[in-house]
């Protein structure tokens, strides 16, 4: 079983928020969850873990490409194999009233979140609602 | 005074009014900046008019006003009517400065008390009995030919004939003076990573060159150094620290090794005047490369500096953490300057912020 497919399969027992998070044969995943219905599920961020390490610069630039579900295309901000890390983000003409796009690649785990530029210029994290099917499709496709 | 100097005085009066009413467009735009020569800066006025005198039959007159088809005209033809003029004055840095100390009512900075250095200087304020002709000094020859000629008895008040001999001749000499200056060095950080962008960089641009003029018209001698970073820092030379575009993480603690490293070897903090500038979108990568900046800035960088600034320019993303990491650790001292660029128009307040506690 994909790890996307076990949290899907944890999701139909969980109700509230919190994080849940699943192992599968490909490796875990995991959710910071605000609200699980059961249709979709509002969250803050979504990860994927990985039992090997993955070459940062080819996943920073095949990632924009293999990210279909998001409704943003992401483009790599900074990449760098020497911290053993890339942050992609979406392009600011896709951006709408501020909020962006963010996978933050690490060499063990992708992390998926939304952004939002508040009026005074800071940032802060939005939650996103996805149905289980995008939930599950993010997951493989962030893998 | 002639009149020509007194008109003279007159236009740069109102070159300057104009400069100051404009202050905050040419500071957002960078105008200035690409215009600057080695003292002196260009300055587009459009809205002055020449006087100019025609010759030919005093019919008509002559008028002044918006005009009609301005521009050049459609197809092939050129435009029937002028332009527009844009008169470029110079004005120099000092002045600039000035207008912009005036503007802001930034206080003049005082340098440390013990951070000066002094230089030896060459003048010529000695006589000496020997010398090169070209170093004679006519009116002490003079005087000594004249008080021998007195003293010996030669001297007719009524045929006041004095010729000076080989004795009489004084020569001008100097003496080496040791004076103190004021000096000061602003090092430039600059984050490069791939989330600062071209605006950005623009922003720190324009920001640094009025910094230079302020701190400029405050010391006698001024040095400059630029370092830009992204996970790892390097110095480079002006025009790379503004070109430069990296793709990598940012490492903050790397820029503020490499600005110490430099200021332990060259500048040593009780013969400078210490201003650090850092410039970024206030994006670490880690938490634990923050607190590493903030150790470093508590035991060496702020103690060893007149001031630590610290500037965040926003991208399209939003302004990042660190500034307020900075705020929660240095809020309350007096030596760190912090400020927040959100975008153009927001760097004359931001210059304000950073100069104008007078440190």
């Amino acid at each position: 079983m994909r790890a996307s497919e076990a949290l899907e399969a944890a999701l139909d027992g969980a109700s509230g928020s919190g994080r849940i998070r699943a192992t599968g044969d490909d490796g875990t995943a995991e959710i910071d969850a605000v609200a699980i219905g059961p249709i979709g599920v509002r969250v803050r961020e979504v990860t994927v873990g990985r039992d090997a390490d993955i070459d940062i610069s080819e996943e920073a630039e095949a990632l924009p490409d293999r990210l279909r579900s998001l409704p943003h295309r992401v483009v790599p901000i900074e990449v760098d194999p020497d911290l053993g890390g890339a942050i992609l983000r979406s392009r600011p003409q896709d951006m709408r009233d501020g909020e962006f796009w963010e996978v933050d690649v690490r060499r063990r785990r992708t992390t998926v979140r939304k952004q939002r530029v508040r009026e005074d210029g800071h940032r802060e994290p939005a939650e996103f609602a996805l149905t289980r099917e995008q939930l599950q499709r993010l997951i493989d496709e962030a893998r | 005074m002639l009149n020509i100097d007194r008109d003279l005085g007159r236009f740069r009066d109102i070159i300057k009014g104009r400069v100051r009413r404009d202050l905050r467009k040419y500071m957002s735009s960078g105008e200035l900046v690409g215009k600057q020569g080695n003292k002196t800066v260009s300055i587009p006025l459009p809205q002055i008019g020449i006087p100019r005198l025609r010759y030919g039959k005093n019919q008509g007159g002559v008028g002044q006003g918006e005009g009609q088809g301005q521009g050049p005209g459609e197809g092939q033809q050129a435009g029937d009517a002028p332009g527009e003029h844009v008169l470029e004055v110079e004005l120099t840095v000092e002045e600039l400065a000035e207008i912009l100390g005036e503007e802001l009512e930034l206080p003049r900075i005082e340098p440390k008390g013990t951070a000066t250095t002094s230089t030896k200087r060459f003048k010529y304020t000695g006589i000496r009995r020997v010398g090169p002709e070209s170093l004679r000094h006519m009116k002490r020859t003079y005087k000594q030919a004249l008080r021998r000629s007195i003293a010996g008895g030669t001297f007719d008040p009524r045929k006041p004939v004095v010729v000076p001999i080989k004795d009489d001749k004084r020569y001008r000499a100097y003496n080496v003076e040791t004076e103190p200056r004021s000096a000061a060095v602003i090092v430039y950080m600059m984050d490069v990573s791939g989330s600062m962008g071209k605006t950005q960089k623009e922003i720190v641009r324009s920001e640094a060159f009025w910094i230079d003029a302020w701190l400029k018209h405050n010391y006698d001698e001024i040095e400059t150094r630029f370092i830009i970073h992204d996970a790892s820092a390097r110095e480079v030379d002006r025009d790379t620290f503004f070109r430069t575009r990296e793709s990598g993480g940012t490492l903050i603690s790397s820029a503020y090794k490499l600005c110490l490293e430099i200021l332990q070897k060259d500048y040593p903090p009780s013969d400078w005047n210490i201003y650090p500038f850092h410039f970024s979108d206030g994006d670490n990568w880690s938490q634990s490369d923050t607190r590493t900046c903030m150790t470093l800035l508590r035991e060496q960088l702020v103690p060893m500096s007149n001031q630590f600034s610290y500037a965040q320019v926003d991208s399209q993303y939003g302004s990042g953490q660190f500034i307020k990491d900075l705020t929660e650790h240095f809020g309350a001292e007096d030596r760190v300057v912090l400020s927040r660029v959100a975008d153009r128009d927001a760097i004359m307040e931001s210059i304000r912020e950073l100069l104008g506690k007078g440190n």
